[in-house]
C-alpha cells in the first residue's frame, strides 16, 4: 500500500473517531476536531501537496455528516492542510512544535469556517464564537497534538527522515566495542 | 522553513478550492432536497449503527459514573421530594378536577382534543460538529419518522427531525444556532421565537421592551409556524434585560431538557393537529 493510500485510510479511521468517539469526550461543550488534528500533523510530515488534498476530502467527509452546507469544511481544511504542508517538520526538533502549529491552524480553520458562515447569512456574534468555540477546540487539539503527530512521524516518516534515539543507540553500543 | 516548492502544489490547491467553492455555491443554491442531501443522509445512516454500537458499549460505564457522582446528593434530593410530593399530591387533586371541567366545557363548545401519537426512541450519537446543536436518535424513516417532526422529552421539548435516514435521523436541539421555534410567555401570553446562541440558554426574540415579564416565569410553544404543536414546555426565563436602543427585550430561557444527560426522546409523528373546531 502506498504512503498516500494508507494515508486516506488513517483519514477515514479519524473521521470515524471524529463522528463516533469525539462527541462522548466533550469539555467545557467542545469536542476536539479529529480530523484536523490529523489533516495537520499528516501535513507537516508530508507537503503541502498531499496536505491540501488530504485536506479537501477530510473537510468533505466532515460536511457529509453534518446538516451543514456542504463545501464549507472542504475550503478551510483544503487551506489548513496546503499550509501546514508548507512548514518543514525536519526544520523544529522543538518538542512543541507539533502543540503550536495546530493551535495556529486550527484557530485559522475555525475563523475561516465562521467567516463562512457570515458570508452564507450565518453568522454568530464573533467574540462569543471565539471564546466559546475558536479558542476552547484550539487548545482542546493542541493538548492532541503531539501524540498524534508522533504517531503519524512514526507511520510515515523513513527511519533516515527521523533523528531519532536508535542512531544514538548505535553510537553508543560502537563506543561501548 | 519554508523550502522552494513547486509550482504543481499551487495548482492542486487551487482546484481544491475552487471544487470546494463550486460544491458550497451548488448546494446553497439547490436548497433541501439536492444531491447533496441525500448523501448526507447516506452517511447519517451508515455512521448511525456505529454511533449505536458505541453508546450502547459506554452506557453501562456512564451509568455507572452518573450513580458514583450523584450518590451524595441523593439523599439530600430524596428529603426534598417528599416535600414536593405532599405538595404535588393536593395539587393533583384540584388539576383533576379543573380538567374534568375543562373536557365538560370542551365538549359544549364543540372543541376537539389534541392527540399526538409519539414514536419512542433512544439517542445513540451527539453532532460531530462543535458549530451545531444536534443528535442522532435510532428511529429513521422506515419507523415512521419524518423531517421537521418535533422531538420532545419527559420534560420538555428538544427539538426537530432536521435529517432522516431509513433507521436513524438526525434531532436539530433548540439550541442550535439555526433553530428556531415559536414560544410564548405561557403567563402573559406574550408571543416571540426562542433561537440557539451557542449558548447552554436559548434567547426569545420579539418580546416587546414594554412585557412586564420576570426571571422564571414558564416559556411554552406557541404553536405558530405550523411545526410544534402549542403547550409544550420549552423552559424558564433564566435573564431579562432591557436592551438600550431595541424594541424588544434581551431574554434567556433556560431549557427544562439537561440536553447533555437526555436519553430517549419521543418523535410526536402527527404534530399537525386537525381541524380544532367541529363543524357538526
Amino acid at each position: 500500500m502506498s504512503p498516500f493510500s494508507f494515508g486516506i485510510l488513517l483519514l477515514l479511521v479519524s473521521f470515524i473517531l471524529d463522528v463516533v468517539l469525539a462527541p462522548h469526550f466533550r469539555v467545557m461543550g467542545v469536542q476536539p476536531d479529529l480530523v484536523l488534528l490529523f489533516v495537520v500533523c499528516y501535513a507537516l510530515v508530508e507537503d503541502s501537496l498531499v496536505g491540501s488534498a488530504i485536506g479537501f476530502f477530510g473537510g468533505l467527509l466532515e460536511d457529509l455528516a453534518s446538516t451543514g452546507v456542504v463545501g464549507l469544511n472542504a475550503f478551510t481544511k483544503t487551506l489548513v492542510g496546503y499550509l501546514s504542508g508548507l512548514l518543514d517538520h525536519r526544520v523544529s526538533k522543538w518538542m512543541f512544535f507539533p502543540l503550536v502549529v495546530v493551535f495556529i491552524a486550527t484557530i485559522f480553520n475555525e475563523l475561516a469556517f465562521e467567516g463562512l458562515l457570515f458570508l452564507l447569512g450565518e453568522g454568530v456574534p464573533f467574540t462569543k464564537a471565539f471564546f466559546r468555540i475558536v479558542l476552547p477546540v484550539a487548545i482542546y487539539n493542541s493538548l492532541l497534538a503531539p501524540l498524534v503527530y508522533s504517531l503519524i512521524k512514526r507511520i510515515f516518516l523513513r527511519e533516515s527522515q527521523v533523528p531519532s534515539f536508535r542512531l544514538d543507540e548505535k553510537a553508543f553500543k560502537l563506543k561501548e566495542k | 522553513m519554508f523550502p522552494p516548492r513547486l509550482k504543481r502544489n499551487q495548482i492542486v490547491l487551487a482546484v481544491f478550492l475552487i471544487l470546494s467553492v463550486g460544491v458550497l455555491t451548488l448546494h446553497w443554491r439547490l436548497g433541501t432536497d439536492s444531491f447533496f442531501n441525500q448523501t448526507q443522509r447516506v452517511v447519517v445512516g451508515l455512521t448511525g449503527p456505529l454511533q449505536s454500537g458505541f453508546s450502547k458499549i459506554t452506557r453501562p460505564f456512564k451509568n455507572g459514573l452518573r450513580y458514583v457522582r450523584e450518590m451524595g446528593s441523593l439523599r439530600r434530593d430524596n428529603t426534598r421530594m417528599k416535600g414536593e410530593v405532599t405538595k404535588l399530591r393536593e395539587e393533583v387533586i384540584s388539576l383533576r378536577e379543573a380538567k374534568r371541567e375543562n373536557k365538560r366545557l370542551k365538549q359544549l363548545a364543540g372543541f376537539k382534543e389534541d392527540k399526538y401519537t409519539t414514536l419512542a426512541a433512544r439517542i445513540i450519537g451527539n453532532s460531530p460538529n462543535n458549530w451545531q446543536a444536534t443528535v442522532v436518535i435510532d428511529k429513521g424513516s422506515a419507523e415512521g419518522v419524518a423531517l421537521r417532526m418535533p422531538v420532545v422529552s419527559g420534560e420538555g421539548l428538544v427539538g426537530q427531525i432536521s435529517k432522516v435516514s431509513s433507521h436513524v435521523s438526525e434531532v436539530q436541539l433548540i439550541l442550535d444556532q439555526k433553530s428556531g421555534v415559536g414560544a410564548q410567555i405561557q403567563k402573559r401570553g406574550e408571543k416571540g421565537i426562542i433561537q440557539g446562541d451557542l449558548d447552554k440558554e436559548p434567547k426569545l426574540n420579539f418580546i416587546s421592551k414594554d412585557s412586564r415579564v420576570k426571571k422564571g416565569e414558564a416559556v411554552i410553544t406557541s404553536g405558530l409556524g405550523g411545526i410544534f404543536p402549542k403547550g409544550i414546555l420549552i423552559g424558564f426565563t433564566s435573564e431579562v434585560k432591557l436592551a438600550p436602543y431595541s424594541m424588544y427585550k434581551e431574554i434567556k430561557v433556560a431549557p427544562v431538557v439537561k440536553f447533555s444527560r437526555v436519553e430517549e426522546v419521543l418523535v410526536i409523528t402527527n404534530p399537525q393537529p386537525k381541524i380544532p373546531w367541529k363543524k357538526e
